[in-house]
């Protein structure tokens, strides 16, 4: 059950509601924004030259700039720095990228929305010898920190290169971030100190801000092979599998996997989704646009339809904003009473 | 030798109007049915779990895309090509004459709720056969495929080790005994659990050198329907037994296993021999004797081979993904084996 885009979320978050409305995802459902579709208004036959010109009415279509930071092994004191890098690659990609669609070139220039992600979160709880469920304050933390400090480069990129095009009548000019205005700031907790978020409030204010939108989670299932870490902010799949994709099978282990640190991987195969869950959510609290959740159902745990339309709904509640894809292991011949225990859930 | 009636199994009537079919009358042989499929009154429980998880493994062999395989098929070496070929030609036999034989041993068993899932079981083996002439008819060049399909009988020793099999099952198809039956019903479940899985292992072994992907693909969907079909037959045998006063014995259990673990390791050694790269002579030993001791355990006999206990495969039966957990496939690029109709899930009316 792939691709659940909650519309409602979505808009009611969406920085650039002034002037338009988003009304899908990519298809990994984390990158997106104010998307139009273009109107042909008049077709006109030049029968001397053979010509048909037509005249068409802009729209805008979401382009993805996506880069993501490897969690497993930038260190504390690089996240600012590598988060500000990423926000200068991004809009520096905007600039000397020509997308082939004329509407996503010219949604590009107006919006300068970057999708900067993260992965190989899976590793970095466990390096912090940290669990899903009680890592919830620690991930918050670090999802705070790369909001404030890409917010910060792309409201310095304002200063230097000016503000992007639709930034007039944003959230952003009114002093929201990521839907949350300085009375949010006042009135909650933050791990960044709340002067530091008044400040750059007034900040964008004065400078405004060069990215109509700059977070968005990939699920970088490919790419987190390569780089050598687990696929973007989920539990890993499993201790050990077999990765199937075009090529053939490749044989998968965590990269931190070791006797001490066995127990702090959690397989996504044998996790409460609802950890999944509430991971996800306080993650998605500082994502500007959407993450790329994949949760898993293992089918021999006694998994009902009920159970299903619970996991949709709670993530709509905790105010997840997309359900990338929904994996189920399949049911198996032998029966319950021959079941291993699992060595997850031991834990 | 007269044999005597009691010892002689009857066909049940189609159209039985006197059955009875209280619960506690049922029996899987000798029963009094009327043949009414009801999945709410039913004696054998773990027949009504089978019967979802059979049914949600449905699929269908030309989803997978098998032509990269056809180019992977020109690269494989001499011998590999030679394996390939004795291997599926003798599971398509296999899987042909199984489909034959289960409608026959259905026949006698009057339990509606086992006869539903034979009915299944003989409809997968349909799938699997004709899965592997997609794969035949796929990758291996026209004026060669009849040659292939013939092999089952032009190639003396795999037809020697079918003749062993198909000659217990037509046994018991002309004299329907209560011995022959003992044998036909053991019989089925070595060739379910026993017989396909060098093959099997072959596919894998490919696979695991990242050639002929599609084709480890379909194999992976087979073995998947052949766990339930072990399922079904040891789960048969273990209520014959109880009800049948040990109908099914350690000893011919042993006797038969042994005779097919020889068939077994002389046709892999004639098959894949020496001469394929992560495939020997003895692992083949080793791995024949390891499964056919899982296999005996699971019936909860005494296993035939001490020391042989150990699995050389484990790392191709990885690749098989018997747990349907092992395998995390990337949806845009590869075929997704693990997974299961909806009706595999229930309470859709709770929502």
């Amino acid at each position: 059950m792939p691709y659940v885009f909650f519309k409602d979320t979505v808009n009611n978050i969406n920085p650039n509601k002034h002037c338009g409305m988003i009304g899908n995802a990519n298809l990994c459902t984390e990158s997106f924004s104010n998307f139009k579709p273009s109107k042909i208004l008049k077709k006109e036959i030049d029968e001397n030259k053979n010509i048909i010109t037509k005249t068409i009415q802009a729209g805008e279509l979401h382009c993805c700039n996506l880069v993501s930071l490897n969690l497993s092994c930038i260190e504390e004191h690089e996240l600012e720095k590598m988060t500000s890098l990423s926000v200068r690659i991004l809009d520096n990609t905007i600039d000397i990228s020509t997308p082939p669609v004329l509407e996503a070139d010219k949604h590009n220039n107006e919006y300068r929305i970057l999708g900067i992600g993260s992965m190989g979160l899976a590793d970095y709880l466990v390096k912090n010898k940290l669990l899903y469920k009680n890592g919830l304050e620690e991930i918050e933390k670090l999802y705070e920190s790369i909001a404030y400090y890409g917010i910060k480069e792309s409201v310095n990129l304002a200063k230097e290169r000016g503000v992007y095009p639709k930034y007039y009548g944003s959230d952003w000019s009114k002093g929201i971030i990521i839907g949350k205005n300085e009375d949010w700031f006042r009135s909650n907790n933050t791990y960044i100190p709340r002067e530091y978020w008044i400040d750059l409030i007034n900040d964008i204010k004065n400078f405004g801000i060069r990215n109509g939108g700059l977070f968005a989670i990939a699920p970088n299932t490919s790419t987190s092979l390569l780089m050598g870490c687990s696929a973007s902010v989920l539990p890993v799949y499993s201790k050990f599998f077999i990765d199937k994709a075009s090529n053939g099978n490749v044989p998968i282990c965590p990269p931190f996997l070791s006797k001490e640190t066995f127990w702090y991987y959690q397989e996504n195969k044998n996790m409460n989704q609802n950890d999944v869950i509430n991971a996800v959510s306080v993650i998605q609290k500082w994502t500007d646009q959407g993450i790329s959740m994949e949760l898993c159902l293992n089918l021999n745990n006694g998994i009902k339809a009920k159970d299903i339309y619970d996991l949709y709904l709670n993530a709509w509640k905790k105010g997840c904003k997309t359900v990338y894809y929904v994996r189920s292991i399949a049911l198996r011949a032998e029966f319950p009473e021959k079941k291993e225990e699992c060595v997850s859930c031991a834990n | 030798m007269t044999i005597s009636i009691d010892n002689l199994l009857v066909k049940k009537n189609i159209f039985n109007t006197k059955g009875n079919d209280d619960i506690l009358n049922r029996k899987i042989i000798k029963g009094n049915t009327t043949n009414l499929f009801n999945l709410n009154f039913i004696k054998y429980t773990w027949a009504k779990t089978l019967y979802r998880v059979m049914l949600s493994n449905f699929w269908i062999p030309e989803k997978v895309d098998l032509s990269k395989d056809s180019l992977d098929f020109k690269r494989l070496s001499k011998d590999e090509v030679l394996a390939f070929e004795r291997i599926i030609s003798f599971l398509t036999f296999l899987d042909s004459i199984q489909t034959t034989n289960i409608p026959r041993i259905s026949d006698y068993i009057t339990a509606p709720e086992i006869s539903v899932l034979l009915a299944i079981q003989d409809f997968q083996e349909v799938i699997h056969s004709q899965s592997y002439a997609y794969i035949l008819e796929s990758v291996i060049p026209a004026d060669r495929r009849n040659q292939v399909y013939e092999l089952w009988r032009d190639d003396k020793i795999l037809l020697e080790r079918n003749k062993y099999i198909a000659e217990i099952y037509q046994d018991f198809s002309n004299n329907p005994t209560l011995k022959n039956f003992s044998k036909v019903i053991i019989a089925n479940y070595i060739l379910e659990s026993l017989y396909f899985y060098n093959g099997f292992m072959f596919f894998y072994n490919l696979a695991n050198k990242n050639l002929m992907l599609g084709t480890s693909d379909e194999i992976r969907y087979i073995n998947r329907d052949e766990a339930t079909h072990v399922e079904l037959f040891k789960n048969i045998i273990r209520e014959l037994n109880l009800e049948n006063d040990n109908l099914i014995k350690e000893k011919d259990v042993h006797e038969l296993f042994s005779i097919a673990v020889e068939q077994e390791i002389q046709w892999t050694n004639h098959a894949i021999g020496n001469n394929i790269l992560g495939m020997d002579k003895k692992n083949t030993e080793k791995y024949t004797k390891y499964l056919a001791n899982k296999r005996i355990k699971d019936l909860g006999f005494k296993e035939l081979y001490s020391n042989f206990n150990e699995n050389p495969y484990s790392h191709l039966e990885k690749l098989a993904d018997n747990k349907g957990e092992d395998i995390k496939s990337n949806f845009f690029e590869a075929t997704v084996t693990n997974y299961s109709q909806s009706i595999a899930i229930e309470g859709w009316d709770e929502i």
